[in-house]
């Protein structure tokens, strides 16, 4: 499992769309997060400050983070059709994989990226949670 | 000598098409192996059967005399058909998945891009490497491990002279570090020069194979010319005197049975009334014996 998740590693960190993605995944969410969080707007049993306190912001920050899974998609399908169209899968399997290696492979490489969205969005949550937590308090 | 490699009626079809049928041959150790035969003649459908890429539909092969399994695989470097490698990483990234893959040291990494003659390129993306580079460098991850045995399918495949030379020295030099070859391949200048021994491969078919040494030497051709050629060949073909007769360009080739030489050749013309214009013994070179097996 730790060869098939290094060897997911160096073919994913290397590939600069990867990167660029990831990249643009991770500051179109805080973006999103920062901008609303500055809007002042409340009708009578709403208010977007509400959206930033526990526990509303534990749905609120998934379902934002969800807008910008089209990023992580594009990633996955990129980084498996360039296996096949680089024809690497073929020479990884020459080189000494089981072909249910290089679906594990990819398995663990999806687990990891919905592993990173998800510290993502906590961090993110206990972070502007606290804040707006806090804030209110005050 | 130890079975390094052993092939028994191996047979594979793509649905309705037969790619190879019934090849049967061994591989022993430290041998030079050459895989020859015209561009779809099943040469890599057989290596990649053998190396567990294709399934076959009939036959069976044994690597180190046991069934192929992922250790013995370990024990194999190959590169069938094209580089595959990934073009946005570097040759040292590419040759570190090959080497996670194969749980070889991160330290062949530099002995193999040494022995390829890329080490000064380690850091440059596979993709931005000649044709040539791609190739040796295809060789520099086959050596990753320190294989006893390399698979190599057309390891010279569009390389001009100098690129040719290189990647046959580099083959040339693992044979001499006892090391198990086998190579596919259509350029017989290569097989030649590079081979111990050689397989043919005619629409998935084996029709020949043996020594390179054996192949050449046992078929010395005369040609000879004269005026009535046609008659010299049916009367050549009624004696038992050749073993093979053909018209090759304005001459007659003639292949002699074993014990017989050119003399006796010349005396058969004499006494049968044929006038010679023209007698030369050739030793049959890879190619004339390659065209006329696959004719």
């Amino acid at each position: 499992m730790k060869k098939l998740f290094n060897l997911e590693k160096i073919k994913a960190l290397s590939y600069p769309p990867f990167k660029t993605l990831m990249i643009i995944h991770f500051l179109l969410f805080f973006l999103v997060i920062l901008v609303v969080s500055r809007i002042h707007f409340s009708i009578p049993g709403f208010s977007v400050k509400g959206l930033y306190q526990f526990p509303n912001i534990w749905e609120f920050f998934p379902w934002v983070a969800s807008w910008f899974n089209i990023f992580l998609t594009i990633v996955l399908i990129t980084l498996v059709g360039n296996e096949f169209s680089f024809k690497t899968f073929r020479q990884n399997v020459i080189d000494g994989l089981d072909r249910n290696d290089l679906i594990k492979g990819k398995l663990i490489l999806i687990f990891t990226i919905a592993v990173y969205t998800f510290i993502m969005v906590l961090i993110a949550v206990l972070i502007f949670g606290l804040i707006f937590g806090i804030s209110l308090l005050f | 000598m130890e079975k390094v490699l052993q092939i028994n009626n191996l047979s594979k079809n793509y649905g309705n098409i037969r790619a190879i049928e019934d090849v049967s041959f061994e591989v022993k150790k430290g041998e030079v192996y050459g895989l020859l035969g015209p561009n779809g003649s099943g040469k890599t459908t057989t290596l990649a059967v053998i190396m567990g890429i294709l399934n076959a539909n009939g036959g069976s092969y044994e690597w180190f005399e046991q069934p192929f399994s992922k250790l013995s695989r370990r024990r194999i470097g190959a590169l069938i058909e094209t580089p595959n490698f990934y073009p946005y990483l570097t040759l040292w990234e590419n040759l570190k998945i090959v080497a996670k893959i194969k749980d070889a040291d991160e330290k062949d990494i530099n002995n193999a891009l040494g022995i390829a003659n890329l080490l000064k390129r380690k850091h440059t993306n596979f993709g931005h490497l000649s044709l040539g580079m791609k190739q040796r460098m295809s060789l520099a991850s086959v050596l990753i491990g320190n294989p006893e045995v390399l698979v190599l399918d057309e390891p010279t495949n569009g390389l001009d002279p100098e690129g040719f030379a290189e990647v046959r020295n580099i083959i040339l030099s693992q044979a001499d570090a006892g090391k198990t070859i086998i190579i596919a391949s259509h350029i017989l200048d290569e097989v030649e020069k590079v081979c111990s021994h050689v397989a043919i491969l005619k629409s998935g078919d084996l029709i020949a194979n043996g020594r390179v040494g054996e192949l050449l030497s046992a078929e010395e051709t005369v040609y000879i010319q004269t005026q009535k050629p046609e008659d010299l060949i049916k009367s050549l073909k009624e004696s038992d005197l050749a073993k093979e007769v053909y018209s090759s360009d304005d001459d007659v080739a003639v292949v002699l049975n074993t014990d017989l030489n050119s003399g006796d050749l010349n005396k058969f013309c004499f006494e049968k009334g044929f006038t010679l214009t023209k007698i030369q013994v050739r030793k049959q070179s890879l190619e004339d014996q390659f065209l006329q097996l696959v004719k």
